[in-house]
């Protein structure tokens, strides 16, 4: 994506999002757009980005998660969907979703104090992009951030609470490590 | 469409796994049947977990790559590439060209090797040893090229941050080459045996179809989304390791009839298309093999790139095989995660079983090249 293509889709944004303009960091050497959003803000970036005129952000590529200090640390990577677009054999019918801009959203909040059972609430995106189900699942269950509202046929997990692993204050049982971690 | 119509019996439960020969690795599946029918179905997983994404945050950055290898033996080389390529943007690391070259020709033999495994899996679940075995045969003649060059077969552990572990030995151009050459016909031999066979089109026509609105609720990629007509290809939407300097068409699904795209049937073409396009990058590379060094940078165990983070993808024989790694500057990453392509066909398999014969639930699920080796990483 270019330099120019980057700052029309900004302003774009801006024009759309009128009062609550999302800071923009930097995000690796990529020089993807990344913007950071509060939880309060989440959904309603996430519905004008799907829905922009100058680029349709219509695919949820990855969400990842991480716990860095006292705070989760959500990222939303999109990329934009591009419809009846040629291959380089030619014509094909759509759709087709080659190509197309990145977006990257990140979003902080605090973390819970110890590895409780039942962590924060945080708003789902199902409901703009359906394929962050699988992500949001994984998620809760590795880090215990509950995705509201529920998505419709997600199962309580049948296995006994045993901690979140993925949280850094999870210490494993030994019985599970079998030699040291840090042994290096 | 070849479907069994729901007969309105009384429903039957059946679990199927989490150890099952029909499986593609340890996960259960419950299946509420009507009749030979599925009408609802529910999937778990989590039986043979790893936490490898846990583990890189306790291990020093210079040997994360052979845990990152771990991710799915079958294709190592994608995600050790993902994960180094990843962390050389963390570290304003590049690979030397024919470090690039070299990692591209090490992928599209792993690709090769795994679009062969899951059409010798389609093939033996149709009762077709025969094909089987001559696909097994070329695949260990693909493997025996990934030895060469890695020293391994399956969990290569073969590159490093900066580049690749060893240069190319002598004479192994040659053998790609001739490998390549032979394979070609060998695909013109697996259409006339197989590909078209009445009995097999029987099997696999019209059976279980994904539309492409499905493939975009579910977020499939690679091939199972080909198949149904939605096209994304990393190495054409973000190029690396050079992919944009090598002419790349790319797989057009070759389906036209709605009614056929999609099928089973089409996913297996589609992985044969992608053999050949392989093929074609492989001989490419190897007639343009760059001259040079390997390597680049000092890795050791005092190795450890700036505070930051970065996202990297790849274009894996399953879909898009994604990497987001966190460092704080500290001597391991702060956080590994990838984004594994079967993740999204665990997602889509309540839904796309249902109406799914009985006697067809193997070989689509052969079809769909499920990794459970990835999701449970």
């Amino acid at each position: 994506m270019t330099a120019a293509t980057t700052e029309k889709i900004l302003a774009n944004l801006q024009a759309a999002l009128a009062g609550l303009t999302p800071t923009r960091l930097r995000f690796g050497r990529s020089g993807a757009l990344c913007l950071t959003v509060l939880d309060t803000s989440l959904l309603r970036v996430a519905r004008v980005v799907r829905d922009l005129e100058l680029a349709h952000f219509a695919r949820l590529e990855n969400l990842s998660c991480a716990h860095l200090d006292d705070q989760f640390q959500l990222t939303y990577f999109l990329r934009e969907s591009r419809h009846g677009m040629a291959t380089a054999k030619g014509a094909m019918s759509a759709p087709v979703t080659n190509g197309g801009a990145e977006l990257i959203l990140k979003t902080t909040f605090k973390a819970p104090e110890k590895n409780q059972q039942g962590g924060p609430d945080w708003p789902s995106v199902t409901g703009v992009w359906p394929e962050a189900a699988p992500f949001e699942a994984e998620i809760s269950e590795f880090f215990g951030i509950r995705f509201v509202p529920r998505v419709a046929g997600e199962t309580e997990s049948s296995r006994p609470y045993v901690g979140f692993p993925l949280r850094k204050d999870y210490v494993f049982p030994r019985e599970l490590l079998g030699r040291e971690m840090d042994a290096e | 469409m070849k479907r069994p119509a729901f007969k309105h019996t009384d429903l039957s439960r059946l679990r199927v796994g989490p150890i099952h020969p029909d499986l593609p690795g340890p996960i259960a599946l419950t299946l509420l049947l009507d009749g030979e029918s599925v009408v609802e179905a529910t999937v778990e997983r989590g039986f043979a977990h790893r936490g490898l994404e846990k583990v890189t945050e306790s291990r020093l950055w210079h040997v994360t790559p052979a845990y990152a290898a771990r991710l799915e033996p079958e294709a190592s080389a994608f995600s050790e590439l993902v994960f180094c390529l990843a962390v050389e943007e963390l570290a304003y690391l590049t690979a030397p060209p024919r470090a690039q070259s070299i990692r591209m020709i090490l992928c599209e033999l792993s690709r090769i090797a795994s679009n062969l495994l899951s059409v010798s899996h389609m093939a033996r679940l149709v009762g077709s040893g025969t094909f089987f075995h001559y696909v097994q045969r070329d695949r260990e003649k693909i493997l025996d090229l990934i030895e060469l060059l890695t020293g391994a077969r399956f969990n290569l552990n073969f590159l490093k941050f900066g580049g690749v572990k060893a240069d190319i030995s002598e004479g192994f151009v040659e053998r790609v080459l001739e490998t390549c050459e032979a394979l070609r016909y060998r695909l013109k031999e697996y259409n006339d045996l197989f590909s078209y066979n009445t009995s097999f089109l029987l099997r696999t026509r019209g059976v279980g179809q994904i539309s492409a609105a499905a493939v975009q609720e579910f977020g499939l990629t690679g091939p199972n989304a080909w198949a149904s007509g939605v096209f994304a290809d990393s190495r054409i939407e973000s190029p690396y390791c050079g992919y944009d300097l090598v002419e790349h068409q790319g797989v057009t699904p070759v389906v036209t009839d709605p009614a056929k795209q999609g099928d089973c049937h089409a996913r297996y073409i589609v992985r044969l298309q992608e053999i050949l396009a392989s093929l074609e990058i492989l001989q490419t590379v190897c007639h343009h093999l760059p001259v040079g060094e390997f390597a680049r940078g000092k890795i050791d165990k005092d190795f450890a790139p700036a505070s930051g983070e970065a996202y990297a993808r790849v274009e894996s024989p399953r879909g898009l095989l994604g990497c987001h790694v966190i460092s704080t500057g500290g001597r391991s990453p702060a956080r590994t995660q990838f984004r594994v392509p079967s993740m999204s066909v665990y997602h889509a398999l309540p839904h796309v079983l249902k109406g799914i014969s009985m006697e067809d639930f193997p070989v689509f699920l052969a079809s769909l090249d499920l990794s459970v080796a990835e999701l449970d990483r």
